[in-house]
């Protein structure tokens, strides 16, 4: 495993020299009005600092938001501001070069899971996350993203899905799930359907349910059912997630968005419905539109929006004395607080077990588990990111809960990290996971 | 010789060019890469602007805010002391006579201002975590503007220091488009962008007194 003080930029680049006259265009191309008014706004007063978990863990000063934003500001004052152009010593404007581009990728990459929880806190209100994305994009026309994120968005173009699982294996399991729904449910139809043309879902899946947690795909596939929903899996592409949000590549994050749209077009669905994945929402709702510039023609729906329709519209019933144990509620950054899916999980989560407690603070205001910002590729920093999840552990700690729910899969697969290290001794589960649980399946259905 | 004449034709041309630099860098700042939104809104934008300028900014919505209420508070005492002075000046250059006791909250106010400049002034300076993100702007934009608040309050107790008053402000105001202090705008953008982002995607205005409760 690679060091995190190894990011060296023999490892990621051809040549030991990095291309930083590409850097400086690619920066020129990333600094538009919101970005230069954030990038001038600034007045570090370092505020933000108590509301990054990275910070609180172990105070380490260049984890405070400002030092990052201060790394990307010195760049943009140097090469994009007048004064900074005379006098950067004035200004704090620093060139580009080798020694400053490795602590872009210290800290920018390495410091940073882009939870934008400093956002919220910034007396000003900057756009953290946009200028330490702007700063990852940058590096990466470098070719300079530590090598396992950028190899999962490499993965991603190449095999349609960041996991490499190939179309064969796919569709064996899909078949395999089939069965053993139709054992399950007594039923001959199809439980899993693939690339169903004319149906009214499109469901997007994180390819690591495919391959590590099928009891995941299979709660969905029982909800859908018992909802009676037109639904399909699309046998080409179906990976949710895009890490071309995290490695701040726009052309890579467009491409792999461009696919689920294009599959929604392609099998004439009316909906995308995207599975719980707290960046594949905000990437795929909110930022593919703007990388594709076009408006999708389909509705783009997180499957927690459509399980809370499912339960207000009555298609669904469940029965909250099937979960007894108690339950809190971790909310991903990039479906809540970057995605605006607040209250949905809640009401599912009401409707579903008995004994449910908030973790404090939360909703848009909580904290990061440190699984985002493609940290859990980047196995480099994977110290750094189980030290930050500690004030993950301690929120769920103390709300005495035994089971994390949480509508994303790397939120899971962190939290189940944070489970093992500071031994919390709790069950981490997605939403459709606790619903399927708690599902009422009529003698019909 | 008498320079007053001089200092104020000084601070006029001084107040009309930090006025255009200031707009030009706004209208340039926002045609920059400037293209549409085309994600579907599920939110207002509008609502999000008007809640990034009322509640979003109250320490209620803050937990940064209410973990440090002392630098807030001294924050809030600094502008309110720089918007004072300003007036002050105005006082000075139009040769308006005021009553004694608006004089003495002038001053009082000024003077809070001043010592939360200094205070903050001196955090930035004592705390590590403070100096790393600072540079020679952060330091040279406090003590303008302290000069600015110190020279005030001192204006109001002798008329002989009007030259001074006037000369600093023309520095003040000459430093104001080129370093930090330019926020004095670029705030307004900012907390227009947050308003737009959040109010689009529907996270604000949004009713999250419980999501704060034990928040710090």
């Amino acid at each position: 495993m690679t060091k995190p003080g190894d990011v060296s930029l023999k490892q990621n680049g051809p040549s030991d020299t990095p291309d930083l006259a590409r850097g400086l265009r690619a920066f020129g191309k990333t600094v538009d009005g919101r970005l230069a008014a954030s990038l001038n706004a600034c007045v570090h007063c370092g505020l933000c600092a108590d509301s990054c978990h990275y910070f609180l863990a172990n105070g380490d000063l260049k984890a405070q938001p400002a030092f990052k934003v201060a790394l990307v500001q010195s760049v943009f004052k140097r090469y994009h501001t007048s004064l900074g152009r005379r006098l950067p010593v004035l200004t704090g404007g620093r060139d580009l070069d080798a020694a400053m581009v490795q602590e872009w990728i210290d800290s920018l990459f390495g410091l940073c899971s882009l939870c934008s929880r400093c956002t919220l806190n910034c007396t000003v209100g900057l756009d953290i996350s946009r200028i330490v994305r702007a700063g990852r994009s940058t590096l990466a026309a470098m070719k300079l993203v530590p090598s396992e994120l950028q190899a999962t968005v490499d993965t991603a173009i190449q095999t349609g899905n960041n996991m490499g699982i190939s179309k064969a294996e796919w569709l064996e399991t899909a078949e395999w799930l089939n069965e053993e729904l139709q054992k399950e449910l007594g039923s001959k139809g199809t439980m899993l359907p693939i690339d169903r043309q004319g149906a009214n879902v499109l469901y997007a899946v994180n390819p690591r349910e495919v391959k590590f947690f099928p009891l995941s795909l299979m709660a969905a596939a029982r909800i859908f059912h018992a909802a009676g929903e037109s639904w399909t899996f699309s046998s080409d592409y179906y990976d949710v997630t895009n890490y071309g949000l995290f490695n701040g590549d726009d052309k890579a994050a467009g491409l792999i968005s461009s696919r689920l749209q294009e599959s929604v077009q392609k099998l004439k669905c009316r909906m995308l419905i995207l599975g719980e994945c707290g960046h594949g929402f905000a990437a795929n709702r909110w930022e593919a539109p703007e990388w594709l510039a076009k408006t999708p023609e389909f509705e783009i729906k997180s499957v927690v929006q459509l399980l809370a329709d499912y339960i207000r519209q009555g298609r669904i019933k469940l029965d909250r004395s099937k979960n007894t144990k108690r339950v809190t509620l971790h909310d991903p950054c990039n479906l809540v607080r970057m995605g605006g899916v607040i209250e949905e999980q809640r009401f599912i989560l009401s409707h579903a077990v008995t004994d449910f407690v908030e973790m404090y603070p939360n909703r848009e205001n909580n904290f990061c588990c440190g699984g985002g910002g493609g940290q859990l590729s980047m196995t480099r920093y994977a110290k750094r990111r189980l030290e930050a999840g500690k004030i993950k552990a301690e929120q769920i700690r103390k709300t005495g809960a035994k089971i994390v729910a949480t509508p994303c899969h790397n939120c899971v697969d962190q939290l189940g990290e944070l489970n093992k290290e500071y031994k919390l001794g709790v069950e981490i589960k997605t939403i459709a996971e606790i619903v399927s649980d708690a599902l009422v399946l009529q003698q019909n259905s | 010789m008498n320079s007053i004449p001089a200092l104020h034709l000084g601070l006029a041309i001084a107040a009309i060019y930090a006025a255009i630099a200031l707009v030009f860098m706004l209208f340039r700042t926002s045609a920059i890469g400037r293209k549409p939104i085309y994600s579907k809104a599920a939110g207002s934008e509008s609502e999000g602007i008007k809640y990034a300028f009322t509640q979003g900014m109250m320490p209620s919505a803050k937990e940064s805010v209410r973990k440090h209420v002392p630098t807030f508070v001294g924050g809030i005492l600094y502008h309110a002391g720089i918007f004072v002075a300003t007036l002050n000046l105005l006082l000075v250059i139009t040769h308006m006579t005021v009553f004694p006791a608006v004089v003495l909250g002038l001053r009082s106010l000024i003077l809070a201002g001043l010592v939360s400049g200094i205070a903050l002034l001196a955090k930035r300076l004592a705390l590590p975590k403070m100096r790393i993100i600072s540079t020679p702007d952060d330091i040279i934009a406090n003590v303008i503007v302290d000069l600015f608040l110190a020279i005030s309050i001192a204006s109001t107790m002798s008329a002989k220091l009007e030259a001074w008053l006037l000369g600093i402000a023309i520095l003040l105001l000459l430093y104001i488009p080129m370093g930090k202090i330019r926020h004095c705008v670029f705030f307004f953008y900012t907390r227009i962008i947050f308003g737009r982002l959040f109010g689009r995607r529907g996270v604000f205005p949004h009713s999250t007194q419980e999501s704060r409760a034990g928040s710090g």
